[in-house]
Formats: C-alpha cells, structure tokens, sequence
C-alpha cells in the first residue's frame, strides 16, 4: 500500500516536470518563431521598398532614354513579377523563399542592365533626379543585404532549435517546420556602382 | 596503447587546427577597428585631422549626444580591408553599438582619405531610428554638396565638421531625449541600494558587538578596515559611470543598430 502509493507520486512528480519542461521549450519555440516572421517582414519591407523606387527611376530614365523601351519593360515586368510573390510568414519554407529569391533577383539583373544603359546617356547620369535616385536604390540594396543576412541568423537559430534534442520532440508535437534560407547569389544582388 | 597514443595525438591536432582557425577569423575580421576605450566618438585613425580639430569636433558631437541622445562618430581610416565603404561603416556602428538601443539613433561618418594610390571614399551610415529624419536623399545631398567638394580642397576638417553640422540640425528634430533627463532615475537606485549597504553593515557590526561584547579592541579595528574599502569601492563606482556626463566627457555607446540606411560617395 505505501509502496504504490510512494511510487504514485514518483510518477506525479515525473509528469509534471515533464509538462513544466513542454510547456516552457513550447514558449520558447514560439518566441524563436515569431523573431523569423519578424525578421521576415523586415525582409518584405526592404524589398517593398526597392519595388516603390522603380516605377520613378523607369519614368525617369525613359525622358532621357526612350529608345531602351525593351530594357525598361524588362524592369517593369520582373517588378510585376516580383511584387506578385508574397509568403505569409508562416509558409517560410525551402521552396517558397527559393521562389521569392528568383523573382527578386531577376528584378535586380534587370536593374542592373538599366544601369548600365543609363551609362551611355550622359545627360541622363547629370541629372540631379537620377543621381538621387540611384543613391536610393544604392541604400536600398544595403538594407536589403542587412536584412537579408539578419533573416538568415534568426532562421538558423531557429532551426537549430527544432532540431536539436530533446526540443525536437516538442517541435514535432506542434508542427513547428523548418525555416529557409536565402542564398547567397552571385552578384545579383550587389548595387550596381556608378562613379559621378 | 598505440592505438589510444594516435587517438590523443589526433584530438591534439584538432583542437590545434580548430584554434588556429579562430586566429586566423579573428585576424580577418580585425580590419574593423575595435571600440575605442574609454569612448570616444571621434577616431581618426588616418590622422587627417589636428589634435585641436579632433577636441572641437568631439565636444561638438558629445554635447550634441548629452543634449539629444543621438550619437554621431566620426572615423577616419586609411585602409578599408577590402570592405565596401558602407558595409565597413556599419560594421563599426554595429560593432561598437553607436546610438542607445532604444531608439538606434546613431550616425557612422566615415571617411577614408585619398592617397596616391588609392581614390577617397566617405559614407554616413545612419541608424534604424534616425532614417526617417535623415532619408538616403539628404545624406547624399550632404556628402555631394558638403563633404567632396571641401575633401577636393584637402579641407577634411570643414567637410566632416559641416556635415555634422547639418546632420545635427536633421537629428535633432527626430529624437530629444535629453541624457539628462534619465539620470535622477539612476541615482535614486544607487541612492537606495547605498541606504540599504549601510543599513546592512550596521546590522551585521551590531550584532557582532552584541555577541562578543567587551571583546578586544583589536578585532573591533579589524572591522573597520574590513567595511572600509566596501564604501570606498562604491563610491568610486558611481564616480566613474556617472562623472563622464557631468564632466563633458563622452558617456559611451549605447549598443544602437543599423539597418543599411544611408548614402556613400567618392572623389
């Protein structure tokens, strides 16, 4: 009778330092979760910004430039295409930000070919409205590499959580998925540089 | 034996190279020039400035940080380590925490001279919290009408001390926490815990004289030496934290961040 009733309560014990240890590596995981779709809208927000630039550097370098019609409905297309990509922040899988990170890089070669051709029009590249606007997408592009490299460390951290023992077990319970990554690409991303 | 001999030789090696990584990553990442100590919020490394320039414009700065909060550092180096002019910049509001953390109102200027070798490049790198006030535009702005023009001179005091100027005027309309204004708060803390020192030790001597009353005079002498330095040491701290604002001196970083705000230039 004691016997049972001393081994009863071993196993109360056990439970509920069990249950205490759930509950608060759940809270924990939730809070990672919600720093990645934090740090994920951060993400958004950069790039919203480089799609709100675009449209008055296209109205602007096509005044100096209306023969470039092609380069110019390139970036206007690749923004379409890019904007039209959205993930809410709890679809950041593998997949979904591979998706996100093509449109968006294809955005930023388009960028870099007007650039480029804004080089062969030397009144378009003394204009003060252009200047300014290219030190926008300038800041831009570092923010956006800022937030980018920010994501990624919030996500690591993240899923090194839901994988490492014995928080995994918990993650596995509440369908905590893994998070992705964005890659580094080759240049891509880097603001096209003009001298003045 | 042999076979544990090699195993130990093996972890040896290992730990040695892992080590020897480390060095080296820190060597890498060394081209960003650590926090001054004691702060200071104008460093120039390259040595573009006077000795009276580098006061002016650090008491410039550190009463602007006393009055406002908002840090501005100024850091002039003659090698970038191969970094962009922006990244590096950030590298050092990041590293060094410029700006508090509450409102990441911090301002990197930096500016690598021209040599003969090598082109001049500058930058002001401006902290999340600030990048409303001071947009990408007028940081461009800035460093075109301001900056290059008196670096073409050789004028590096006027392009960086009018910069400043201007980005003062911007801050200020932004954030205008006084430092001032958050020290009562402090002292009253320090103020009570040094009550409740004394009242502690009183406790203690007083109990202690109760339980060996009449007890020799030399182990009462003990205890003053005993609780003296206790005092001393406390009184010292409050000293060196909180006489670097009254004094005029720079308080330190506040651990502010940056989010890549800002514009770049070269001449």
């Amino acid at each position: 009778m004691k016997k049972g009733l001393s081994s009863t309560l071993v196993i109360i014990v056990i439970l509920a330092v069990c249950l205490l240890w759930g509950w608060s590596s759940y809270n924990g995981l939730v809070k990672s979760d919600e720093g990645v779709q934090a740090a994920w809208s951060q993400v958004e927000n950069v790039y919203q910004r480089r799609a709100d630039l675009i449209p008055n550097l296209v109205a602007t370098v096509k005044g100096y430039a209306e023969h470039e019609s092609s380069t110019l409905e390139a970036v206007t297309e690749a923004r379409t295409k890019a904007t039209g990509i959205n993930i809410t922040a709890d679809e950041l899988t593998e997949d979904n930000i591979k998706k996100f990170q093509a449109a968006q890089s294809e955005l930023s070669g388009a960028l870099s070919r007007l650039i480029a051709v804004a080089e062969n029009y030397p009144d378009l590249k003394a204009s003060e409205n252009f200047a300014t606007l290219q030190k926008q997408l300038e800041g831009t592009e570092n923010r956006i590499a800022v937030e980018r490299k920010n994501f990624n460390e919030t996500a690591r951290a993240y899923n090194t959580k839901i994988r490492q023992f014995p928080t995994n077990i918990v993650a596995g319970l509440f369908n905590f998925d893994k998070k992705g990554y964005f890659e580094a690409d080759e240049g891509a991303e880097k603001a096209p540089e003009v001298k003045f | 034996m042999m076979q544990k001999m090699m195993r130990r030789f093996r972890t040896f090696a290992l730990v040695l190279c892992a080590s020897l990584f480390a060095a080296l990553s820190a060597a890498a990442s060394s081209a960003i020039p650590a926090r001054p100590n004691p702060p200071r919020l104008v460093n120039d490394l390259a040595g573009i400035f006077t000795p009276m320039q580098t006061a002016s414009l650090e008491t410039m700065l550190v009463n602007f940080d006393d009055s406002t909060s908002n840090q501005i550092a100024v850091v002039t180096v003659n090698d970038l380590g191969g970094y962009e002019v922006a990244d590096f910049a950030r590298e050092i509001g990041v590293g060094w925490g410029v700006g508090s953390s509450d409102f990441n109102n911090g301002i990197v200027v930096l500016v690598k001279p021209k040599t003969e070798g090598s082109g001049g490049e500058v930058t002001i790198q401006v902290g999340y919290g600030l990048e409303g006030a001071i947009p990408d535009a007028e940081c461009w702005a800035i460093i075109r009408d301001i900056m290059i023009p008196s670096f073409k001179e050789g004028d590096y005091f006027n392009g960086v001390n009018n910069a400043c100027l201007r980005l003062m005027g911007l801050a200020s309309g932004e954030i205008k926490a006084s430092r001032n204004g958050r020290d009562p708060d402090d002292v009253a803390i320090l103020t009570v815990l040094a009550f409740l020192f004394v009242f502690f030790f009183y406790l203690i001597l007083k109990y202690r004289n109760k339980n060996n009353s009449g007890g020799s005079g030399s182990s009462g002498g003990n205890r003053k030496v005993y609780v003296g330095p206790i005092f001393g040491g406390g009184f010292q701290d409050s000293g060196s934290s909180w006489g670097g604002g009254f004094n005029g001196g720079f308080g330190g970083f506040g651990g502010g961040s940056f989010g890549g705000g800002g514009a770049s230039g070269s001449w």
